[in-house]
């Protein structure tokens, strides 16, 4: 018998958050201070995301960090990058009970990845790569959701990846094949702002369409970052560089979908070129506001 | 027969062109993609190839620094381009390395070969799990007692690397110290490990222990 999964909609809002280097650690537990501190004014964040893979396959140290930062009692979210949920290739089971095991180690608040796949064949391609917009893929992710959530003993949070190639024949538009799999899975989401409107860029569509096609109760994270811009034959592609503070355009989305849903936990993804701890912290702030002008009396 | 899943065929087919497109080659166009905004469907493939070959090549060059180094881009792009053509298989970077390295040995040499396995043993190291806990075990007898060496340990020609914590941690050994723990790595129990070298085992163990190379031993 399955193991029952708890509501999606126990997971807290618990304010702005940033993807976290390992370089940034110190900076973060020294500006939270000896007794762990205010985490407003302070370190700047409420909560960290980092990247599920990064602790599992790459090292010791990596792990040791994430021990000091669950120790100091900052908030975890876990995100990953390769489960490939969307893949023809059994799920790998080792890794769900891997990310079970961290999850709990670290007390993490979710545990997150993509609405894509990886690879297939015996091959890896090491990046995100889009779902058949089908009727049939609906039904094969949605059975593996629900197999993964069960592994996880926990809901899963699926984000939207950035897309730059769309397989011909699909009939679902994309926001609302990301709403068909989290309202059938009945999982979260982590709605990628950036994503979105790279996505749109590439391939065409409404970004407000996209968002709004999602419903607002499943939304439990939102991510922000920075595309860079690409000259095509065809036009201005984007690409999902995560490369510097969020654009005016993706803190316009931002805001559009809080207006919807509340206020949400909002994270910022920055890769390439990372500023040091404090200037990083204070490139989401705007999104601190957003959040604020929310919670405000009227 | 099973019948070919047109879902998996799909994916496959994509996954395919971009490999191709990874590694600067035509894609065959064997996936049926609509065209874009602005991405037609060659150009999309062909930016996912750079990210793809752009990714790996960040991850094995921040692993294998050195031989990175030695090759210069042109010879360590090829290495990636072979390993493009018929992979990765792991979804993990740091096995990609190793895949990598094994794929690339003879076209190596032995010096080049060798410094890709010693960068490679390092990667690895860190990534290796911590050891399980070890319960006494149930007999002393040397004849019956088996070494367990830490996960992380990787025995080279003449070297030996290993983590402790997360200090990396690597040490020459001469060829009978390194017969001795080839022998420990391998189940020999303690007696005929120490039979090896019998007036030298007793502190080489000791050794081995105090640097975390050794973690217990187990009675079979």
């Amino acid at each position: 018998m399955a193991r029952s999964v708890p509501p999606v909609h126990g997971l807290p809002v618990l304010g702005v958050g940033v993807s976290l280097r390992a370089g940034h650690v110190d900076a973060l537990l020294a500006a939270r201070g000896p007794s762990g501190g205010s985490s407003v004014g302070d370190a700047g964040v409420d909560v960290v995301e980092v990247i599920s893979e990064n602790v599992l396959r790459r090292g010791v140290p990596a792990r040791q960090a994430l021990e000091r930062v669950a120790a100091a009692g900052v908030p975890i979210l876990l995100h990953g990058v390769s489960l490939s949920i969307a893949g023809a290739a059994p799920l790998d089971r080792r890794l769900l009970r891997e990310l079970r095991a961290l999850a709990r180690e670290v007390n993490a608040v979710s545990v997150s990845d993509h609405l894509a796949w990886t690879g297939s064949g015996g091959r890896s391609l090491h990046d995100l790569l889009p779902v058949p917009r089908t009727e049939a893929a609906v039904r094969h992710v949605v059975r593996r959701v629900r197999e993964a959530q069960e592994l996880l003993e926990r809901p899963l949070v699926l984000e939207n990846p950035s897309a730059y190639v769309d397989f011909a024949g699909g009939t679902i538009p994309p926001g609302e094949l990301l709403a068909r799999v989290a309202e059938e899975a009945d999982c979260g989401l982590l709605l990628d702002v950036n994503n979105v409107l790279v996505t749109v860029a590439n391939l065409g569509g409404d970004p407000a369409a996209f968002v709004d096609a999602l419903p607002a109760s499943r939304i439990v994270q939102l991510h922000v970052a920075a595309p860079r811009e690409l000259r095509t034959p065809r036009g201005t592609a984007q690409v999902d560089v995560h490369g510097g503070p969020p654009t005016a355009a993706v803190w316009a989305l931002h805001r559009r979908v809080l207006a919807r849903t509340g206020p949400r936990t909002t994270v910022l993804e920055w890769d390439e070129d990372t500023p040091a701890f404090g200037p990083l912290a204070a490139a989401v702030a705007p999104a601190r506001t957003s959040l604020e002008a929310l919670r405000a009396p009227a | 027969m099973p019948r070919p899943d047109p879902y998996a065929r799909q994916l496959a087919a994509l996954q395919a062109d971009v490999l191709d497109a990874a590694r600067g080659a035509v894609p065959r166009r064997r996936a049926a993609l609509a065209p874009g905004a602005a991405l037609g469907p060659a150009e999309g493939v062909a930016l996912l190839g750079r990210l793809v070959r752009a990714r790996l090549r960040a991850s094995l060059v921040e692993d294998l620094p050195r031989l990175a180094g030695r090759l210069g881009p042109r010879r360590f792009d090829a290495l990636l381009d072979d390993l493009l053509a018929s992979g990765p298989r792991s979804a993990s970077l740091a096995a990609v390395t190793d895949e990598l390295v094994a794929r690339s040995r003879a076209a190596l040499g032995p010096r080049l070969a060798a410094l890709a396995e010693l960068e490679a043993a390092r990667a690895r190291a860190l990534v290796a799990p911590d050891p399980d806990p070890l319960p006494a075990p149930a007999s002393a007898d040397p004849a019956r007692l088996r070494l367990v060496l830490h996960p992380s340990v990787t025995l080279l020609p003449a070297r030996v690397v290993w983590r402790r914590g997360g200090e990396l941690l690597e040490r020459r050994l001469g060829p009978a110290e390194r017969a001795a723990l080839g022998a420990a790595r391998d189940g020999e129990p303690l007696a005929r490990v120490s039979a090896r070298a019998p007036r030298r085992a007793a502190g080489w163990c000791r050794a081995w222990v105090e640097a975390g190379l050794v973690v217990g031993a187990r009675a079979r």
